[in-house]
């Protein structure tokens, strides 16, 4: 049967609203299915079992809890790491974020150290694409399942005091050659918020024989040795007045020096009073 | 011919054999015939008559066997037949294509009948005589109309859902257009059942009343649950403050709910059903009216979708294409019967130009033969005249040395043997008494054609008024028969 001018007209109209339609389901499929395949933990991973995790950037946040932090520390520490983790530039999406604290208690057991991360996320989104994605709801999940855990658990890092020692050398040592740091990711960034004296047996910067070239000389280096090479490191140093005869220029050349002989690139060394 | 006469000279070196003849005074005073290098000329020169006739010959003889082949072809009592059997074959034919559709167009103009008496019967059992049914040229583009209305309202109502959405205005378009599927087939559909207001039976009417207003609750329910599910997202989103980025000591606020869709449309219930009008924004208020909007104007389409008196549309429809079927059936014959007429003159015209071209080749060869023969004399004697005035620029040569004087036979011209120069046999005269009898026949055959035309077109005259009659007859008939049967039905 023969076609009228409207039938035409209205064959027209409607595969024109049809394409739409299908234009439309398809791009919403594609959004769909473009979607990578997220942990509870924010990260990305390459399988749908959620097994192995898609190389990203990384960041170890490494809390000293071998002595109480002023309230002064505390709030820099804070506000400092929140800042870190709430900057594009600085974390990027999907980057990965471990926070680790440190004490005696984590050399305390017979078998072997005891370092494991207190919080381990990837950074989500903070805002989303509005054609195509919930902003509203990326930017809760951003809060909710990413700030807010971070910030409590650093929050939680940071008002605990397991005292006595402080093992910052072997808890680097441990740091930089764990399974929990993968390779073959992209940046690595390690944030240290301590007072930066080492006090256990095998070195204490109480003692008199506390330079670097004592540390080097003693032995106690090579039981220590670390391996930052590829890792940016960030230092939040908290000075007490208690040890302010220690933590001179002497003591951060130590640390400086340390860090260089390690193969790391000290990029912010942030003192606070 | 001088190019001949020099070709001869440069050939035959005949100025230097003239003189070395000369020299030694031959040929000799008493003479009688022609000397060496006479005879060599003549050889010469019959040598190139012979050529030229046997050239001839076999052209002629090519010609010849064309013509009989030709003549072969030409078969004049067998064409007479043919021209006949052109006009033979018409009526046959015509009353085979009669035979073949008096059945399907009886059957058309039966089912055509039945159903204008139907549509009349319809008319006048609702009081429908006094206007024609009125609906849409196209159902095609009437729905193509809604369509376009649907898609202008998912665009204008995608971004109140947006904020629901995962898939933020790509998904707030399809909440839309889910949603307003769901609203506009309401609304069309009630729009079309509102048309049984206007049927004559009372309980069509009201049962058509009490579903049009289901479905107008129907339709309400979702425009309202709609906005309450609009607001329900916006107060979930809302009830999470806004957040900067943190500093210092600022905790960023917890969030207590969900912007789960499920949830939200569970919230959207409870509050519809608690207060149905309850908005506290204006933003729900215009979903609620661009929802009412579009559902009347898609319940007006769904109303004229068809004619206001459910049935009328619909019959006159069946009307419509029953007439079309048999006026396609109609043509169909008619164009078939136009066929066997064109077909007659378009055979007659091949087989006149095909006799046609047959006889003016064979008139053709004959004069192409006399042609040949005229131009084979006129070769002959040129051939001829060219040889004697070699041998005469030789005489004189052979004088102009000599010392004793020339024989007699110098005064005299040479001629070739008679059947050198005769050219050979041409049309025979049977093949002249054939190509007379061509003529006059194609002649005849201009005038069978004339004729035949003039035939075939008084036959299609007659098989028009014919045809006229026959589908007048049909229609009587049909009529007979339907008012017989109804007559049967009363009886």
């Amino acid at each position: 049967m023969a076609l009228s001018k409207s039938d035409r007209q209205g064959l027209v109209i409607l595969g024109v609203i049809g394409v739409l339609v299908t234009a439309l389901l398809a791009s919403v499929l594609g959004v769909m299915w473009a979607r990578p395949a997220l942990g509870a933990d924010n990260c990305v991973y390459q399988d749908k079992r959620l097994l192995k995790r898609v190389p990203a950037d990384q960041t170890v946040i490494l809390v000293d809890q071998s002595e109480a932090l002023t309230e002064t520390h505390r709030r820099f520490a804070l506000s400092f790491i929140k800042d870190y983790v709430a900057d594009d530039a600085t974390l990027p999406v999907r980057s990965r974020i471990a926070l680790f604290t440190f004490s005696k208690l984590t050399f305390e057991s017979r078998d072997s150290p005891n370092l494991r991360p207190s919080s381990d996320l990837c950074r989500p989104p903070s805002h989303g694409n509005e054609l195509y994605e919930n902003n509203r709801k990326i930017t809760r999940g951003f809060y909710e399942h990413f700030l807010i855990p971070v910030s409590a658990a650093l929050e939680e890092s940071l008002t605990t005091e397991v005292g006595e020692r402080s093992p910052i050398l072997e808890t680097l040592q441990l740091i930089s050659r764990s399974q929990e740091i993968y390779d073959g990711g992209g940046r690595k960034t390690l944030i240290l918020v301590s007072d930066m004296l080492q006090n256990t047996e095998g070195f204490s910067h109480y003692r008199d024989r506390n330079t670097y070239d004592d540390f080097v000389r003693s032995g106690f280096a090579r039981d220590v040795q670390a391996d930052f090479r590829d890792w940016n490191i960030i230092v939040i140093y908290l000075r007490r007045y208690r040890d302010r005869r220690l933590q001179q220029t002497a003591h951060v050349d130590f640390w400086q020096r340390y860090f260089h002989d390690s193969g790391g690139k000290i990029t912010r060394w942030a003192g606070v009073d | 011919m001088q190019q001949l006469v020099e070709t001869a000279r440069r050939a035959l070196d005949v100025q230097q054999k003239a003189a070395d003849a000369g020299v030694h005074d031959n040929p000799k005073t008493t003479s009688n015939s022609l000397d060496a290098n006479e005879s060599e000329v003549c050889a010469y020169f019959v040598g190139l008559a012979r050529q030229r006739k046997e050239s001839c010959e076999v052209a002629l003889g090519r010609l010849q066997h064309d013509r009989r082949a030709t003549a072969a072809r030409i078969d004049i009592e067998q064409t007479k037949d043919s021209f006949a059997r052109l006009l033979s074959a018409i009526e046959p034919n015509l009353e085979k294509l009669r035979s073949d559709h008096a059945t399907r167009l009886t059957q058309a103009k039966e089912n055509e009948t039945r159903a204008l008496k139907h549509l009349r019967w319809f008319q006048q059992r609702n009081g429908l005589q006094h206007r024609a049914a009125a609906y849409p040229e196209s159902q095609l583009y009437h729905f193509a109309i809604v369509a376009a209305l649907a898609l202008v309202e998912w665009v204008s109502l995608s971004t109140f859902y947006a904020e629901g959405s995962d898939f933020g205005l790509l998904g707030g378009v399809l909440i839309a257009m889910t949603l307003s599927l769901v609203n506009l087939s309401l609304a069309i559909l009630s729009g079309n059942l509102l048309r049984y207001v206007n049927h004559r039976s009372v309980r069509r009417k009201m049962l058509a009343l009490g579903a049009v207003a289901f479905l107008t609750v129907c339709f309400l329910l979702v425009t309202l649950g709609a906005a309450h599910y609009r607001v329900a997202t916006n107060d979930i989103a809302q009830a999470q403050p806004t957040v900067s980025a943190p500093s210092g000591t600022q905790i960023p606020p917890r969030f207590s709910a969900d912007v789960d869709p499920w949830r939200a449309a569970k919230l959207a219930w409870q509050r519809l059903a608690a207060n149905p009008f309850g908005f506290e924004d204006v933003f729900s208020w215009i979903l609620v009216v661009l929802a009412l909007i579009f559902g009347i104007f898609a319940a007006y389409k769904g109303y004229t979708v068809d004619d206001a008196y459910p049935g009328y549309g619909e019959l006159d429809r069946e009307l419509k294409a029953r007439r079309t079927a048999y006026e396609t059936a109609k043509a169909e014959y008619c164009r078939l019967v136009d066929q066997v007429f064109d077909r007659t003159l378009q055979e007659q015209a091949h087989l006149l130009s095909e006799v046609k071209s047959n006889i003016e080749y064979y008139q053709q060869l004959i004069s192409t033969t006399e042609e040949q023969r005229r131009t084979f004399g006129r070769e002959a004697a040129e051939l001829q005249d060219a040889c004697n005035v070699v041998i005469k620029g030789y005489r004189q040569a052979n004088v102009r040395t000599r010392k004793s004087p020339a024989p007699m036979y110098f005064k005299e011209s040479v001629s070739f043997e008679s059947y050198l120069v005769r050219p050979p046999a041409g049309v025979s005269e049977s093949e002249e008494r054939l190509s007379r009898f061509y003529e006059s026949a194609m002649k005849s055959f201009s005038d069978i054609a004339r004729q035949n035309n003039t035939t075939v077109q008084n036959l299609r005259t007659a098989e028009i008024r014919r045809r006229d009659f026959y589908f007048t007859k049909l229609e009587r008939e049909i009529k007979e028969k339907l008012a017989r049967e109804e007559w049967e039905l009363k009886g």
